[in-house]
C-alpha cells in the first residue's frame, strides 16, 4: 500500500500535466507567426541530405537553421550541416556532435540576405557517423526578419505516443536515477514507525 | 533517527534523487549557473579570454536547447520574444573576482583532473553537488536525533527537509550555495549537540574549534558565512558557559570580518545608499513592501521558484503551507507560556532566525521598490542556511497541538501530501518546462 502510495506520488503529477497538455507537443516553441514542417530525415551514414528552398518572405534578413540527432552512441560521430545561397554560391558551414547524449541542437545563421523574395538556398546534412540518424527540421518565419529551422516534433497522435516522446527521446537517460528511487523508496517506507495504537 | 543500515540507503535515495534532479534540470537553469560555472573554469585552467569564449559558446548551445523547450528560459527573456541571440547579454562569471573563493577552490580541484570537455566538466560538478547533498542528508538525520526523542519527529524532520525541491537545486545546481547551506547545516548540528549537551560536540573545546573552524569555511565561501561566528555567539550564551577570554578572542575576530563586511556592503551600496530616502517615503508604505511584499516573495520563492524566473508553484500549495505554518507558529507561542522542555534548543532557533530576519529586513531598506524585488535580498533561497532550525521550529510548533494518536495520523498525511508536493514541482512545474 505504501510503495502504491509513493508511485502514487511519484508519477500522478507528471502523468496528468501531460494528459492536459499533450497537445503543446503540437505548437512550436517559439513565438513564430508562421510555420511548415519539413520531414523527419534520416540519413544513411556517409550519406548527405540535400533540401532546397526559396526565402519567401520579403524583409528577411537571416535564415538560421536548428538541428539536433537523437540516434548515435558513438562519441566521434557527427553531422556537417551547410547553408548556401544558390545563386552567389556563398555558404557557412558547421560540424555538430552526433553523440545523443549531450542533447546538443545545432544552430547555423546566414546572415545578411539581401533581396530575400528571389533568392534559393539549400540545406546539405551529411552524416559522417556508423549508424543512420534521425535529424528533424522544422521550418518557420519567427516575427518579421527571421526564417528559422527549428528541430520539431511533428503529430503526437495520442497521450501514449505524447508519453513515449517525452520519457524516451526527451528525457531518455536523465530518467536512469528515477529507477533507482522507486525500489530504494519501497524498501525504505516499510520501516516507517506505524504506532498499532 | 534510524539505524546505519536504513541511514546508509537513506544517504543512497537521497542521492538518486539528487541524481535525477540534477539531470533533469537542463544546464544553466540554476541561479547565476552559468556565472558560477564560468568562474570555477576561470579557477581551474582556462585564461580569461578563453573562459569568456568558452562559457559564451556553451550557453549558446543550451542556450538554443533551452529555447528549443522553453521560450521564456534564462537565456531569452520574455521581454525579447524569445530572440536574443547575442550572448554578450549572459553573465558568464569570467570576469568576477571572488573574495569568498573556498568552493572554486573546492571544484576546480575536481576539473584538473578531469578531460577537458566543457559538457564532461558541467555534469562532474552537478554529481559533485548530488554527493554534497547526501552529504547534507546525512547531517540533517544527525540533526533530528538531537533535536527530537521521538522516532515519527525525526523522520518528519529529515524528510521535510531532504524533499524541499528548490533546497535541492540549490544543492545541486553549480553555484557556492549549496556548500553554504551544508556548512550552516554543519554548525547547527554543532549547536545543537552543544546546547543539548548529546552527541560529538558536546564538548566546551570541541565545540568552539569547529565553531571558529565553520565561521572561516563559511566567510570563505560566501559572505553570507558573516553570520555563523554569531550563530555560535548565541549558542554560547544561550549556554550560559560563555568564558571571558573565549568572549574576547571571538569578539576581537569579529572586528577585521565586519570591517571585511562593510566594505563588501559597501562596494554593494544596498544598504546604505537607500536608507536616508527610506525615511521619506510613508510609514505604511515602507511597512507594506517590507513586511507583506517582500515576506510574499519570499515565501513563494522558499517553496516554488528556482533559477532566475522559471517556474511557480500553484497558489493552493502556498496557502496549504501558509496554514501550516501559522499553524505551528500557533504552537511555538503555546510552547512558551507551558514552558514545555527542549526551550533552550527553540530559543536558540528562534534566536537565529530573527537575527537573520532583522540583518536582511535592514538590508532590504531601500526607496527603489522595484530594486527590491529584482535585486534585494527577497529570494527565498538565502532562507535555506536556516532551513534546520526553521522545520525544527516548525515540527515543535505542529506538535503542540496533537495527541500522540492525532500525531500519527497527521504526519503520515503531511508526508504524503509533502511527496505529492515535490513529485508535483518536478513532473508539473519543471519538466514540462523543458520536455514537453
Amino acid at each position: 500500500m505504501a510503495l502504491i502510495i509513493f508511485v502514487f506520488c511519484l508519477l500522478l503529477p507528471f502523468l496528468l500535466t501531460l494528459y492536459q497538455n499533450k497537445t503543446i507537443l503540437r505548437t512550436i516553441r517559439l513565438n513564430l507567426v508562421h510555420l511548415q514542417l519539413s520531414d523527419l530525415v534520416i540519413i544513411h551514414p556517409s550519406e548527405t541530405f540535400n533540401f532546397t528552398f526559396k526565402a519567401q518572405d520579403e524583409n528577411l534578413t537571416q535564415i538560421r537553421i536548428f538541428a539536433q540527432t537523437q540516434s548515435s552512441f558513438s562519441l566521434f560521430d557527427h553531422y556537417t550541416l551547410r547553408l548556401k545561397q544558390i545563386s552567389t554560391g556563398e555558404e557557412y558551414l558547421t560540424t555538430f556532435s552526433a553523440f545523443s547524449l549531450w542533447d546538443k541542437v545545432a544552430t547555423l545563421k546566414f546572415p545578411g540576405i539581401s533581396d530575400s523574395q528571389n533568392q534559393d538556398f539549400q540545406i546539405s546534412i551529411k552524416a559522417n557517423t556508423y549508424n543512420s540518424g534521425n535529424i528533424e527540421l522544422a521550418r518557420a518565419y519567427q516575427d518579421t526578419d527571421q526564417l528559422i529551422f527549428q528541430p520539431y516534433y511533428s503529430q503526437p497522435i495520442s497521450f501514449l505516443e505524447a508519453l513515449r516522446i517525452v520519457i524516451f527521446d526527451r528525457l531518455s537517460w536523465r530518467l536512469f536515477p528515477f529507477l533507482i528511487l522507486i525500489p530504494l523508496g519501497g524498501y525504505l517506507i516499510k520501516f516507517y514507525p506505524i504506532s498499532k495504537k | 533517527m534510524l539505524k546505519s543500515i536504513k541511514l546508509k540507503w537513506g544517504i543512497c535515495f537521497f542521492f538518486s534523487l539528487a541524481l535525477l534532479w540534477a539531470f533533469i534540470l537542463p544546464p544553466f537553469q540554476g541561479t547565476d549557473e552559468s556565472a558560477h560555472f564560468g568562474q570555477v573554469r576561470l579557477w581551474s585552467t582556462a585564461s580569461q579570454i578563453q573562459c569568456r569564449n568558452e562559457i559564451y559558446a556553451m550557453a549558446q548551445v543550451y542556450r538554443t536547447a533551452a529555447l528549443r523547450f522553453n521560450p521564456l528560459s534564462t537565456y531569452a527573456g520574455p521581454e525579447t520574444g524569445g530572440r536574443r541571440d547575442d550572448p554578450h547579454f549572459y553573465d558568464h562569471g569570467c570576469e568576477h573576482f571572488m573574495i569568498s573563493p573556498l568552493y572554486y577552490l573546492v571544484t576546480s580541484l575536481v576539473l584538473t583532473i578531469m578531460p577537458d570537455n566543457l559538457e564532461l566538466q558541467f555534469y562532474a560538478l552537478r554529481i559533485l553537488g548530488a554527493i554534497l547533498f547526501s552529504m547534507a542528508f546525512y547531517v540533517i538525520a544527525r540533526i533530528s536525533t538531537l533535536l527530537f526523542g521521538d522516532k515519527k519527529d525525526q523522520i518528519l524532520f529529515t524528510l521535510l527537509i531532504g524533499f524541499q525541491p528548490i533546497f535541492i537545486i540549490s544543492t545541486i545546481t553549480i553555484s557556492y550555495d549549496g556548500l553554504l547551506n551544508f556548512i550552516f547545516l554543519l554548525s547547527f548540528w554543532t549547536a545543537t549537540s552543544f546546547l543539548s549537551q548529546k552527541g560529538v560536540f558536546a564538548k566546551y573545546n570541541r565545540f568552539m574549534l569547529f565553531a571558529i573552524l565553520l565561521s572561516i569555511l563559511g566567510l570563505t565561501t560566501k559572505l553570507s558565512g558573516i553570520f555563523l561566528p554569531f550563530f555560535f555567539f548565541f549558542a554560547l550564551i544561550i549556554s550560559k558557559k560563555l568564558r571571558w577570554s573565549w568572549a574576547l578572542f571571538f569578539l576581537g575576530g569579529l572586528i577585521p570580518l565586519f570591517l571585511w563586511f562593510l566594505f563588501k556592503v559597501a562596494h554593494y551600496t544596498i544598504p546604505i545608499a537607500g536608507m536616508k530616502t527610506f525615511f521619506m517615503e510613508t510609514p505604511w508604505t515602507n511597512l507594506q513592501v517590507l513586511f507583506i511584499e517582500r515576506w510574499g516573495h519570499l515565501f513563494s520563492g522558499f517553496w516554488g521558484e528556482y533559477g532566475t524566473q522559471d517556474g511557480s508553484l500553484p497558489f493552493v500549495f502556498l496557502l496549504i503551507f501558509a496554514l501550516f505554518f501559522i499553524f505551528s507558529l500557533g504552537g511555538i507561542m503555546k510552547s512558551y507560556f507551558k514552558k514545555t522542555p527542549n526551550l533552550s534548543l527553540e530559543s536558540y532557533s528562534l534566536i537565529c532566525i530573527l537575527f537573520y530576519e532583522v540583518v536582511v529586513t535592514l538590508t532590504n531598506i531601500q526607496t527603489d521598490h522595484q530594486s527590491i524585488l529584482d535585486f534585494g535580498f527577497v529570494q527565498g533561497r538565502y532562507y535555506f542556511l536556516l532551513i534546520a532550525p526553521l522545520f525544527y521550529l516548525f515540527i515543535s510548533g505542529i506538535k503542540q497541538w496533537l495527541t500522540p494518536h492525532q500525531k500519527n495520523y497527521f504526519y503520515v498525511g503531511l508526508i504524503v501530501f509533502y511527496l505529492f508536493y515535490h513529485f508535483f514541482f518536478l513532473g508539473a512545474i519543471v519538466i514540462p518546462r523543458f520536455y514537453l
